[in-house]
């Protein structure tokens, strides 16, 4: 099979071993991915604060060089780049708005490209089945905090359900692996705000942070690299406004994923993290067979009188 | 315009909803000030003006108090607020609008900084097609008074090869010049 592919400005740069482990992980499923030759930046955040037609004639014509290019469906690795298709996507229905794409970027575009963000992939085009049966060194001592940030909630993106999603635990449990309970699932990590108001992502990073430990996950996995840039990037000065201490491994999911086919440390490129999760590849695929803490009932939130 | 704009909104009590309505396509009338939005914002606690208090102020007609708030610049845009309005209120894209017409009154923003990154970012976008990180980082910190800030993870991230030296231009880039250059502040709609 083979599927096309965007990986956006951050998978070239500060995500590279996210594109590199989508690319190896797709490939150990047998699929093909073709890039979209020439493809430019989405946008982002930035372009839809500046200019509403912009944000929209840019994944414009990356749509009509896919489509150009003989591409019928496009797999995106970064959730934001996924949802700005997708919105630009949706106005291939609609003729003036078509119009004035087709003015802006002088390509024409018919709107038939089937769009799917990687966790979305992952599951309809690949399959639990298959995933499971690719697992060669289950994750045995992996406890996860699944976090999905925005993804769900984005505009166009219909991946999972959007207040209680499920699909990255399912994909953890297929590689043998355990998903905490996690309160902080979907919270935004301040996403694009890191540039302007580092304080802000700071905070909100150190919530989740903290409610990821609070759960007893070894690491957080993750499906987007600017939530993965916030959370393991910016961990040491986390650490250091807050006077607390995480060590938690940020990883991505076909980081997990090839992690459970047999790859190593260098291939999974553990190297490029900040927060090192070698450590955690030693007790990956060993059970923790220490006894859960007990924990006391609580009359919590229950009215006694 | 804006002259006839100032006379409208004397006479029109309506007549900020009506604007957001036709710039952005989403009608606030339906609030109903039941402050899910602000119980789900993670940035509301940091703000001058609550997302549910910018809907009271376009009820309100109150466009000078709006423009100067501060809410929109913090917004993260992860749309917690619209997936959770009871009565169906994109109000994620609302804040977006607020920021859009910001630009357009010649507004001095609340929150320059946030300001200054998106124009920064844009402009990396015209030269290079793409983000260049390294440029758009040091023009930022240029722009914003703060020339050191976040230098001390630059090393590492040189080491670990996750920010590159030189940009990567693409062959479209004159095209993504003149989308930039042409296309409008709003969509226009029906």
């Amino acid at each position: 099979m083979e599927y096309g592919y965007f990986p956006g400005c951050s998978l070239t740069s500060t995500a590279k071993e996210y594109d590199e482990t989508v690319r190896a992980m797709v490939k150990s499923f047998g699929v093909d991915l073709k890039e979209i030759q020439d493809w430019n930046c989405c946008g982002a955040t930035p372009a839809g604060a500046v200019s509403e037609e912009a944000s929209l004639a840019l994944p414009w014509r990356n749509l009509a060089l896919a489509e150009g290019q003989e591409l019928t469906q496009v797999l995106s690795p970064c959730p934001a780049c996924h949802s700005h298709m997708c919105s630009s996507h949706e106005v291939a229905d609609d003729a003036q708005i078509a119009k004035r794409m087709e003015e802006l970027t002088e390509l024409s575009y018919s709107g038939k490209i089937e769009l799917r963000h990687l966790l979305d992939f992952l599951i309809e085009e690949i399959g639990i089945e298959q995933i499971k049966e690719k697992v060669t060194k289950p994750l045995l001592g992996i406890k996860a905090a699944c976090y999905y940030g925005c993804l769900t909630r984005l505009h166009g993106a219909k991946v999972d359900d959007r207040e209680r999603p499920i699909k990255i635990q399912q994909v953890v449990e297929a590689c043998g692996g355990t998903a905490v309970s996690f309160s902080h699932a979907t919270d935004c990590c301040g996403a694009s705000l890191v540039l302007s108001k580092t304080g802000t992502v700071l905070r909100l990073s150190n919530e989740i942070l903290a409610a990821a430990k609070r759960a007893g996950a070894n690491c957080v996995v993750v499906v987007c690299s600017v939530c993965q840039g916030n959370l393991d990037m910016r961990q040491k000065a986390i650490e250091k406004a807050y006077s607390v201490e995480y060590d938690l491994p940020v990883i991505y999911l076909s980081q997990l994923v090839l992690m459970s086919q047999g790859a190593s440390p260098k291939e999974l490129g553990f190297s490029k993290h900040f927060v090192k999760p070698d450590a955690l590849w030693e007790k990956a695929f060993v059970a923790d067979d220490t006894p859960k803490k007990k924990r006391k009932k609580k009359n919590r939130g229950r009215i006694t009188h | 315009m804006s002259e006839q704009e100032t006379k409208t909104s004397h006479t029109d009590p309506h007549a900020l909803r009506k604007l957001i309505l036709e710039l952005s396509g989403v009608d606030i009338g339906k609030c109903i000030q039941c402050g899910k939005c602000t119980a789900g914002c993670v940035v509301a606690n940091e703000t001058d003006w609550t997302p549910n208090q910018v809907m009271q102020l376009i009820r309100l007609n109150d466009m000078e108090t709006l423009l100067g708030s501060s809410m929109f610049w913090y917004c993260t845009s992860c749309q917690t607020c619209t997936v959770r309005c009871p009565v169906g209120i994109d109000i994620a894209k609302v804040m977006n609008t607020m920021r859009l017409l910001v630009l357009d009154k010649q507004v001095d923003p609340a929150e320059t900084d946030v300001a200054t990154v998106n124009k920064v970012f844009m402009r990396s976008l015209k030269a290079h097609g793409r983000v260049f990180e390294l440029g758009l980082v040091m023009n930022k910190n240029f722009r914003t008074g703060h020339p050191f800030q976040d230098a001390s993870m630059g090393p590492a991230m040189f080491s670990k090869g996750k920010i590159g030296l030189k940009p990567h231009n693409i062959k479209g880039r004159q095209r993504i010049k003149s989308i930039i250059r042409n296309a409008g502040r709003f969509l226009k709609r029906d």
